[in-house]
């Protein structure tokens, strides 16, 4: 361990606890050599989180952030917090679900901390399940202009923050690259802002016998709820600004459903599409070349293209404003957890120490070495994780990622640029959130899809659906 | 209260308890949360009948999932009586392996429904199943049967008859319990096959079948775990699987929705139904069910 290194965690803790530390962590990251990379200059820069004695103890209890050995990013950083604060006792439980939230606060048995979905924030913030988080931010001056703003605006409730962002996703088109030559298309200059292209690539790329479906052309998601994308991309909101009215009938929304109908009907129709993808295993379709165009989140390459296909000759490219051309402005919603105290909770003080230390560049980048090492191990490359922090984003990209080829680095290369371009699920500012989810996917995409409904009744009626959900809240 | 009596209280005591507080306070709280309007984490508030009312008038998924709910079972009883029957009659008249192919027959009953449901979902895949692999290979159509709305009640319906071994159960033990005379007596007179099967077994097990017939509504109406597995909770394609008990999940735990109250009403309304289908089939039993007491 270098001197640098050994600088990570200064919180007063002896230098043999830190190389315990460290130890840790690299054993976490499956036995992988101790780090021995040239001291980056982030460690020398330890944030004021980590700066500061530990003052905080007692017992803390989180809920949904699971620290399986697998997760390397996750438990490296856990197990440095437990290291950092000896008198915290952690527990852990994996997972939990709305059903346990909601039985929790009726009975007053709320954990310390929620491992919460941003969407989620003001469905859970507007029953007063959480607590603001800003006195605490206000007391430590803790800096909150280093995340996205899509992700910040998501985690914040009638000007409130509740929550601190923890990861991130964003939406691109991956596009599987011989597939397209074979169509006389070079994929990595396709105009992602012309829809009338992709759906004229879309008929050209599926490949079928009848009703018997080999390859799609386009997987579009609208069915899985990307319809918000396609939205937005034409000019849409889905809400008004105070998010007291739903404009899910607004004339681009049901014109670019309308596409949407019309780039499937052109593939041969949903039917067909519905059956074939009952048959992909693991989400794994791209990767395998069942479908060539898809839109898809980051962690695609890391999780899928990777270990399942890494010689894929594909491509990543962002989604423009409709007609804006080549260059146009980037478009895609951008979604992750973050990390909540829930009102009530026993030991709030332990919990923001615990999102504090989680959250600074130093730990980000701790469980970035750790997952770095553990992949290099497993013969695997290192892509970085979105963090939801622009500073902890890009010192990933430039200390610790190495090029692994010409697709994978573009894509790594503009993240922060499409993050800062990307907003947040647009009906997340609402209290009834999950409620406008399910009514738009089940009354207006589903139906429009289908051909049950015109994509303008369809989302009438979801529109109606919608506006009932708002006012009776 | 004599000591017998005190001893009796205490030894159903445990039951008694469990019976309050798991069942009856829940039953009785349920009702009273029907008429108000209650999310758990504020109090409930007290909406009298405006629940059912937007039940009845203006929710345009309730009828649809009643509906969903009926034809599921009008397929299910009948095709679950008739399998179960069927192979009941098969294994009564078997000379060998009549304990193995009990066992086989029963087996897919205890198999977890989600197990089973999954299985279905693969031998049911409209692309490359295996039962539409064998029909292509026939050249028959091969139906979309998960993803088409009009074939996804079927679809369920199909893989829940697989676990008909308990119904199988009872109308074996009901065969054997014929007396044989009766069949002796029928072939003296000229009886066929056919004819005996209508004039001496049917209604001699016709205690048992009424016995399924009704638990096995109850279920259908109830009908749940199939559904969700297949299809999740939003129903499936166009909403065709969704049931009364999938929707009254949906209401009150997911998606964010968590009306309880409007739950509560869904669950009484339901309850209602099968009762009053209950009571139907317990009328109509009267005609039909020959009991040897002489009772009908």
């Amino acid at each position: 361990m270098t001197n640098s290194t050994s600088k990570l965690f200064q919180h007063g803790r002896s230098r043999q606890s830190r190389r315990d530390l460290l130890r840790k962590g690299t054993a976490v990251a499956g036995g992988a050599v101790a780090a021995s990379i040239a001291a980056p200059a982030f460690l020398r820069h330890a944030g004021a989180a980590s700066r500061q004695t530990p003052q905080v103890s007692g017992e803390l209890v989180e809920w949904g952030f699971g620290i399986a050995e697998t997760n390397v990013l996750a438990r490296s950083r856990v197990l440095a917090f437990q290291e950092a604060y000896p008198n915290i006792n952690l527990t852990v439980v994996d997972t939990w679900n709305e059903q346990t939230l909601l039985t929790a606060a009726a009975s007053e048995t709320v954990p310390d901390l929620l491992w919460l979905s941003r969407a989620e924030t003001a469905t859970w913030a507007g029953r007063g399940i959480l607590m603001p988080l800003t006195d605490y931010i206000a007391r430590d001056s803790y800096d909150t202009s280093r995340f996205y703003e899509a992700a910040l605006s998501e985690a914040t409730f009638e000007d409130q923050i509740y929550g601190i962002p923890g990861a991130m996703d964003v939406r691109t088109l991956y596009v599987n690259l011989n597939h397209l030559q074979a169509a006389g298309v070079d994929g990595k200059t396709i105009d992602t802002s012309n829809w009338e292209q992709l759906s004229e690539l879309s008929a050209q790329l599926v490949q079928r016998q009848g009703e018997q479906v080999s390859r799609w052309g386009f997987d579009h998601k609208m069915q899985a709820g990307w319809i918000w994308l396609w939205g937005i991309a034409n000019g849409g909101t889905f809400l008004n600004e105070d998010g007291t009215e739903a404009t899910f009938n607004a004339e681009p929304i049901v014109a670019a459903l309308d596409w949407g109908v019309k780039d499937y009907d052109g593939q041969g129709g949903f039917g067909l599409y519905e059956a074939f993808a009952t048959t992909w295993q693991g989400d794994e379709q791209f990767a395998r070349e069942q479908v060539s165009m898809t839109l898809y989140e980051q962690w695609m390459m890391s999780g899928m293209i990777a270990p399942v296909a890494p010689d894929l000759n594909f491509w990543v490219l962002p989604m423009r404003q409709r007609g804006s051309g080549a260059s146009g402005g980037m478009v895609s919603f951008a979604g992750g957890n973050g990390w909540y105290i829930p009102a009530g909770a026993k030991n709030p003080d332990a919990a923001w120490e615990y999102i504090k230390f989680l959250h600074s560049d130093e730990t980000w980048m701790l469980g970035a070495q750790a997952v770095k090492e553990a992949r290099t191990a497993a013969g695997a490359p290192y892509i970085p994780s979105l963090t939801g922090s622009t500073t902890a984003d890009q010192l990933q990209i430039d200390q610790l990622f190495e090029p692994v080829g010409e697709a994978f680095d573009n894509a790594v290369r503009m993240w922060p640029d499409l993050l800062s371009q990307s907003s947040p699920i647009p009906v997340g500012s609402s209290p009834v959130a999950g409620q406008l989810i399910d009514i738009i996917l089940n009354e207006g995409v589903e139906p429009a899809l289908r051909k049950s409904s015109s994509p303008q009744d369809a989302l009438d009626t979801a529109n109606q659906s919608a506006q009932d959900a708002i006012d009776s809240f | 209260m004599s000591d017998e009596g005190k001893a009796g209280w205490i030894a159903v005591s445990p039951w008694i308890i469990g019976f309050l507080i798991f069942t009856a306070y829940p039953f009785i709280s349920s009702l009273y949360f029907s008429f108000t309007k209650y999310d758990v984490l504020q109090p409930a508030q007290w909406i009298g009948l405006e629940n059912y009312d937007r039940l009845l008038t203006r929710d345009r998924l309730f009828p649809l999932a009643l509906r969903n709910t009926f034809v599921y079972a009008l397929l299910y009883v009948p095709l679950h009586i008739i399998t179960a029957l069927g192979v009941a009659l098969l294994l009564n008249e078997a000379r060998q392996m009549k304990g193995f192919f009990r066992t086989a027959f029963y087996l897919p009953s205890i198999t977890p429904a989600v197990a089973t449901a999954y299985l279905w979902i693969w031998l049911l895949n409209p692309n490359n199943g295996l039962v539409n692999n064998t029909l292509r290979t026939l050249h028959l159509p091969a139906p979309a049967w998960t993803t088409d709305p009009f074939w996804t009640k079927p679809t369920i319906v199909l893989s829940s008859l697989w676990t008909m071994g308990a119904a199988m159960i009872m109308f074996l033990a009901a065969l054997q319990g014929v007396p044989r005379d009766l069949y002796e007596a029928a072939k003296l007179d000229g009886s066929n096959a056919a004819q005996r099967f209508r004039s001496v077994t049917l209604p001699l097990i016709s205690g048992v079948t009424f016995f399924v017939a009704t638990i096995s509504t109850i279920a259908s109406l109830n009908v749940f775990t199939q559904g969700y597995v297949m299809f999740d909770q939003d129903g499936g394609p166009e909403n065709s699987a969704l049931f009364v008990v999938m929707y009254l999940y949906k209401r009150a735990f997911a998606s964010g929705y968590f009306q309880m109250g409007y739950a509560a009403a869904i669950a009484w309304m339901l309850f209602l139904v099968i009762l009053l289908v209950t009571l139907v089939q317990f009328w109509g039993s009267k005609h039909w069910v020959y009991y040897e007491s002489g009772e009908r």
